[in-house]
């Protein structure tokens, strides 16, 4: 029979589970704290260089321009930085081949609602962002998954987030073209 | 009583804290999958996301795509488990994605892109130069290689992110293999 350290001896069974249980609640505590602590978030890096409820086209990327930690020079971004806190905002978006999309984040970095362009047919479509429970008529619940283009208003779950639209960098040839389209994307208080 | 409160401890918090850092950084078989030396997390971007996800996203400071539109792979380490540095050279080696789109980009290990004369940061769908055979061959090094040639030189500890938009789910694809060519 093999032989039990002395110091294992003295172990209580009663510090080894409480041990077991202190460490799950610092592990459930570190896993939701911790991650604020450890870098700027998207939006604190972005929020300054954006106005609010404007779209931006943002430069081509490369190791000077990049906008945020893993953003691939493959995409070119216009972003807008909505706040619904003072009524509803109107993001216009046109997509007009596949790989495009519109992706909509939260203030926390969630993707909670995406429109990807269809292959063989453009997007244009005009979407009203709304804060929660300010309107609740015609609303559905996206849930973060692919929606119908049909849909033209969105409850967003924090006031304050990200509208970015992303067009795929299929080679230089297509920057003006892609440049253009980018353009006629929009972001304002809406006046409905 | 004192060896009780240290294996207390060490259980309570290194245990704790480790495992949290773990399962952010690393992710487990419960939010990732796992090909080689490519990691995909599986909910990234999406609202429904669970807690490790987001704290993995959220502390990386950056905007992932949700994976119900494309599913990110990354790599940090080549095939044999070794980590990815700029003083080895690599040849990525496989078939393309089936896919609508996508793109390999390499980043160093805070996800910056390697500043480099060629202004060469990723290779994606439409720019890649294929082979005879149709396989992806990319060559990761310091200085220049003939075909596909993505530079390192000075990065350090580098990771590399393949974006994959519209994979066909009917093709049973796996990532390129990442060889070790040399080291210096």
């Amino acid at each position: 029979m093999p032989m039990i350290p002395g110091w294992m001896r003295r172990l209580s069974w009663y510090t080894l589970l409480l041990a077991v249980v202190v460490g799950g609640l610092i592990h459930i505590a570190a896993t939701m704290i911790l991650p604020r602590f450890a870098k700027a978030s998207a939006f604190q890096q972005l929020a300054d260089a954006l106005p609010v409820n404007h779209m931006r086209i943002l430069p081509p990327i490369d190791a000077t321009t990049q906008p945020l930690p893993y953003v691939g020079p493959d995409v070119r971004l216009a972003v807008c930085r909505y706040d619904v806190s003072d009524g509803p905002v109107a993001v216009k978006v046109l997509l007009p081949d596949s790989g495009w999309m519109l992706a909509l984040y939260t203030e926390a970095g969630d993707n909670f609602y995406v429109l990807p362009a269809q292959e063989g047919r453009a997007v244009d479509l005009t979407l009203t962002l709304t804060a929660r429970g300010e309107r609740s008529f015609g609303l559905l619940s996206f849930g973060g998954r692919v929606t119908q283009t049909s849909v033209s208003q969105v409850e967003v779950p924090q006031t304050k987030g990200f509208a970015v639209v992303r067009a795929p960098m299929r080679g230089r040839a297509f920057a003006g073209e892609i440049e253009a389209t980018l353009k006629r994307s929009g972001c304002e208080v809406s006046r409905e | 009583m004192i060896v009780n409160l240290i294996v207390f401890l060490l259980i309570a918090f290194a245990g704790g804290l480790g495992s949290s850092w773990y399962m952010i950084e690393r992710g487990s078989m419960l939010t990732t999958d796992r090909f080689g030396p490519w990691t995909a997390w599986t909910s990234a971007g999406r609202a429904d996301a669970d807690p490790y996800t987001r704290a993995h996203f959220i502390s990386r400071g950056t905007l992932p795509i949700a994976t119900t539109f494309a599913l990110t792979y990354e790599a940090i380490s080549d095939g044999e488990g070794q980590r990815l540095h700029s003083s080895c050279e690599y040849a990525l080696e496989g078939t393309e994605p089936q896919a609508r789109f996508w793109s390999l980009s390499v980043f160093d290990e805070n996800g910056k892109l390697i500043p480099n004369a060629a202004d060469r940061y990723a290779y994606n769908s439409a720019t890649l130069l294929r082979s005879p055979g149709g396989r992806l061959q990319i060559a990761l090094a310091r200085s220049a290689r003939p075909g596909n040639w993505l530079p390192t030189a000075g990065a350090g500890r580098f990771s590399l992110l393949l974006t994959v938009e519209g994979q066909d789910p009917s093709v049973n694809w796996r990532p390129p293999t990442i060889r070790r060519v040399k080291c210096r």
